[in-house]
């Protein structure tokens, strides 16, 4: 990391600390935020609205279910979202074998919002925990299709590397289950998985508030995927500018790069000219 | 009165306005070239002998050809023609079917609502579907309201407005019976070879499933409306029972949709959403309709 020289100046002139950031690429597009939204379990589409202008998101997810002809209410979420300035990612969600999520991923395609999937195979209902072998192999499956594949898995660094080697154009490994906002469970896996990739990490799932979006991002992710977190705070907006501030954070501390953690103290203030009673 | 005569699939819509070529001679190559009826409009508008025009017209044709004409207008023989009627024209009470005095009855329509309510007639002038010289300034009402008046008429749906043979593939596909054309037609250097263009077109375009839909006369069309063909297929896991011939536009159409927002795969396979239109379910079809909703 490129070291920012102190340099002598006067106390009233503001510097910038912020080295240019380098824009996040996904499948060849470029962003600038580094924070993606989920656009499920809004209260309302004004809360989402709120929440999607106050993130800065550039990349929002969507799923695919069945059109409710009984139902004259039943509208697609694209009629709420402006698709001319935000990317839209749709996902696999709820299928539960590869073949499901292919035939998922295929449709997603036909809506004409982009060639990239965020691929989910996820046959576990209490955890949301995905099955990497499903999930190998319906990755395997879409990146000989053509679509660029960012599939959702476990904290799993050998499966990373796998979905890497086939051609994935992410890895999104989870902090914890989908929801749940316990955070960064794994993080220490998650550190294993941003080490060895060389495709931007997207840590998705489990983040609960602005610090754990944050701790990821120090550790070097490439971005956060967030959606509980901020559809049901009490104030989706606040929550979404603040896990935006955190992932901002985040970002600037893995820039600036941290200290090394020590088991002993080392002191701030000089050690030498103490004044003394001798 | 006439025989009962059978809906067509070309009709050429002929006005009072002097054309490039003599109102007789055009009806008469446009027939050689595969036009199957003539809306000969606004004859009370027009100078002359209208009545011998009329006969000559009849005459010319031969019996096989419908010849339609406007409310108001009278004329002897009135029994061998047909009736047009404008949308403002108040549709006539059914009368018993021995005395019925046209030999076929049509209707200009410009929306589903008014289609829905065009009952007693046996088929539809739907436009204008395409921007059009003779509606300037109007918008014209695009494939996906073409559909939406297809599935909503009680009879075959001919569409009117801008038609030429490089868009009939698309008229048909949204579910309309035939077409009309004006200038397509009036105004070719050749109108029988426009006519034939139109007609080859016409020919080459996927047919209904079950074609008696358009075929049947209008003493068929009243009796058997209550059992209209019907095929039955699957939509979401849904049993579904849709008119014969019902495209996917159609179908989505029907539902308030355009098809803008839905993805559909049928038998296990995407159809592209530019072939909605294209694409007639059959019975037994199995169609996943799918759209975007929030998710993570």
């Amino acid at each position: 990391m490129a070291q920012i020289a102190a340099s002598p100046r006067t106390p009233h002139r503001p510097i910038t600390s912020s080295p240019a950031d380098t824009p996040l690429v996904i499948a060849g597009r470029q962003f600038t935020s580094r924070l993606m939204l989920g656009t499920g379990k809004y209260r309302s589409n004004e809360e989402m609205h709120a929440a999607l202008a106050a993130s800065g998101a550039e990349i929002v997810t969507v799923a695919l279910r069945r059109i409710d002809f009984d139902d004259p209410a039943s509208r697609s979420i694209l009629e709420e979202i402006d698709t001319a300035r935000l990317a839209i990612l749709p996902n696999t969600a709820g299928c539960q074998t590869a073949e499901e999520a292919v035939r998922i991923a295929r449709m997603a395609r036909a809506m004409g919002l982009g060639d990239w999937v965020k691929l989910e195979v996820i046959p576990d209902a209490t955890y949301l925990l995905p099955d990497p072998i499903g999930t190998l192999e319906a990755a395997r499956t879409l990146v000989r299709e053509g679509i660029a594949v960012l599939p959702y898995i476990g904290a799993d660094p050998p499966l990373a590397r796998q979905l890497e080697e086939i051609g994935c154009a992410t890895v999104m490994p989870l902090a914890s289950p989908i929801g749940s906002g316990q955070g960064l469970v794994n993080l220490e896996a998650i550190r294993i998985i941003i080490e060895q990739a060389t495709i931007p990490v997207v840590v998705d799932a489990g983040i609960g508030a602005p610090s754990d979006a944050a701790l990821a991002m120090e550790q070097g992710a490439s971005a956060c995927l967030v959606n509980t977190a901020i559809a049901r705070a009490q104030n989706p907006a606040l929550m979404a500018e603040a896990i935006a501030e955190g992932v901002r954070a985040g970002r600037k501390s893995f820039l600036a790069g941290r200290i090394p953690r020590s088991a002993f103290a080392s002191a701030s203030s000089p050690l030498t000219g103490i004044v003394g009673s001798a | 009165m006439g025989a009962p005569q059978a809906v067509p699939r070309l009709l050429l819509v002929a006005g009072p306005t002097p054309g490039r070529h003599a109102l007789v001679a055009l009806a008469e190559a446009a027939v050689a070239g595969g036009v199957d009826a003539i809306y000969l409009r606004g004859l009370d508008r027009m100078a002359g002998d209208r009545a011998g025009l009329v006969r000559e017209m009849r005459r010319r044709l031969g019996p096989g050809i419908p010849l339609l004409v406007n409310r108001g207008v009278t004329c002897p023989r009135m029994e061998d023609l047909g009736l047009h009627l404008r949308e403002r024209d108040p549709i006539p009470a059914e009368p018993p079917e021995a005395s019925r005095p046209w030999t076929l009855v049509g209707r200009s329509v410009h929306s589903p609502e008014s289609a829905a309510a065009s009952t007693g007639v046996d088929y539809l002038l739907a436009g204008h579907v395409y921007p059009s010289a003779s509606k300037p300034g109007l918008p014209p009402l695009g494939l996906a309201t073409l559909a939406a008046i297809v599935a909503a008429a009680p009879c075959p749906v001919l569409a009117i407005g801008g038609i030429t043979a490089e868009r009939v593939p698309a008229v048909i596909g949204a579910g309309a019976r035939g077409v009309a054309v004006i200038s397509a037609i009036a105004d070719a250097d050749d109108p029988r070879a426009a006519a034939a263009a139109l007609r080859a077109a016409l020919d080459r375009a996927p047919r209904d499933h079950d074609s008696r839909k358009g075929e049947r006369t209008m003493l068929e069309t009243t009796d058997t409306r209550a059992s209209d063909p019907a095929i039955e297929l699957v939509v979401n896991g849904k049993r579904v029972s849709l008119p014969a011939g019902a495209t996917i536009l159609a179908f989505l159409a029907s539902k308030g949709m355009t098809g803008q927002m839905a993805i559909v795969e049928r038998n296990g396979e995407i159809v592209p959403r530019d072939a909605y239109g294209a694409t007639r379910l059959a019975p037994g079809d199995r169609l996943e309709v799918v759209h975007a909703v929030g998710g993570g």
